[in-house]
């Protein structure tokens, strides 16, 4: 895999597409659009309205305050979203890691877990006693230790920043650990 | 990962979202010529739509066609992209499923790895995407490292080494089986 392949999968692969929110943006334009050419094609036939005529329903929805505001409300929330949709990153959470031959991409939740398991490990308790919150750049873990058996800090973060340096994780994570006051009795 | 042009997606996204925006102008007209129009002298001609008469119907009617066409090939098109051929050269065609089991058998016994799925993209040199699905908390490094042996193995029997894109999960598999305890 070419370096210019991989530098395009990986960011695909990190940033979501949008397709299902252009798709439901299209249709959420597309049915009043719909539903005024039926209330047209009726108009054109010389049948009965559904509910009114397409001018009509414009004449309607000016002439009313609340549905004129409402529906000006209803838009602009539509328009701001879709403009924050356009405009952000849309980053998902996962990081890539070193590899040769291949694109390795993998989610947070699961480079979370080996830094938990690192740390934990490190401490000498029990995995579901560490956590870790990852972020694009930093790793916050969190750890309880067993009543009456000192952790040092410093070993729980040298422990995951070799696991970091071991996995090659890009964009590059610095990770930070706090040993919780409390402990628990038992390992 | 889909074909999809994702250029092209934020652009319809930009445009939506300025005519929804522009639609509450509209409907908010009346408003905003009161409060920011006459105080800064400015006056915006009346859209008229009483003098489109018979044209208004035709015009949205086909604004409508359009609309659906446009959505539905969107809708249908999207997440497009993936095959069940991975690879593609002269007369020969390798199923995706070929090494989807090479990876599976090679991956067989390594506790932490639930699922495997291999999908095949791209039209000219086909792109292999590697679904692997691991337990919560596995030993990411050891499922890295046996992973790339699975894919070497497979280069081996192919002869071939085609790009491959692995993608390390969890996911509903995960969080119905937990994580393993070796003690």
């Amino acid at each position: 895999m070419n370096e210019r392949m991989r530098s395009r999968y990986g960011r695909r692969m990190r940033h979501r597409s949008r397709s299902v929110a252009v798709s439901i943006a299209l249709w959420i334009a597309a049915l009043p659009l719909v539903y005024l050419a039926v209330e047209a094609v009726l108009e054109l036939v010389g049948a009965p309205a559904l509910w009114q005529a397409p001018l009509q329903v414009v004449e309607t929805v000016t002439g009313t305050e609340a549905l004129r505001f409402g529906v000006a409300a209803a838009a602009v929330v539509i328009g701001l979203v879709l403009l924050v949709l356009a405009f952000a990153p849309g980053r998902l959470g996962r990081h890539e890691l070193a590899d040769e031959r291949m694109l390795v991409v993998v989610d947070d939740d699961v480079l979370a877990g080996a830094l938990s398991r690192a740390a934990a490990s490190t401490a000498g308790v029990e995995r579901d006693r560490a956590s870790t919150s990852l972020g694009r750049r930093k790793a916050d873990v969190s750890l309880r230790p067993t009543s009456g058996f000192a952790v040092s800090r410093e070993d729980v973060d040298r422990a995951t920043e070799r696991e970091l340096e071991r996995l090659a994780v890009r964009p590059s994570v610095r990770a930070r650990s706090r040993i919780e006051q409390a402990g628990v009795v038992g390992r | 990962m889909t074909r999809s042009n994702r250029f092209l997606n934020r652009l319809a996204l930009l445009l939506l979202g300025v005519i929804a925006l522009a639609g509450a102008a509209l409907l908010l007209r009346p408003e905003i010529e009161q409060y920011l129009l006459e105080p800064a002298g400015l006056m915006v001609p009346s859209l008229g739509l009483d003098q489109l008469g018979s044209i208004l119907p035709i015009a949205i009617i086909v604004l409508a066609v359009l609309a659906v066409i446009v959505a539905l090939a969107v809708t249908l098109t999207r997440g497009r992209g993936a095959d069940g051929t991975a690879i593609e050269q002269d007369a020969v065609s390798v199923d995706a499923n070929l090494i989807e089991g090479i990876l599976r058998r090679e991956l067989d016994g390594e506790g932490e790895v639930l699922h495997v799925r291999l999908r095949a993209f791209g039209k000219k040199g086909r792109t292999l995407l590697a679904e692997v699905q691991v337990r919560r908390g596995a030993d990411l490094a050891n499922v890295h490292r046996r992973v790339s042996a699975a894919v070497a193995t497979a280069d081996e029997l192919l002869g071939e080494a085609p790009p491959v894109v692995t993608h390390i999960t969890t996911g509903l598999r995960a969080r119905l089986a937990g994580s393993t305890r070796t003690h």
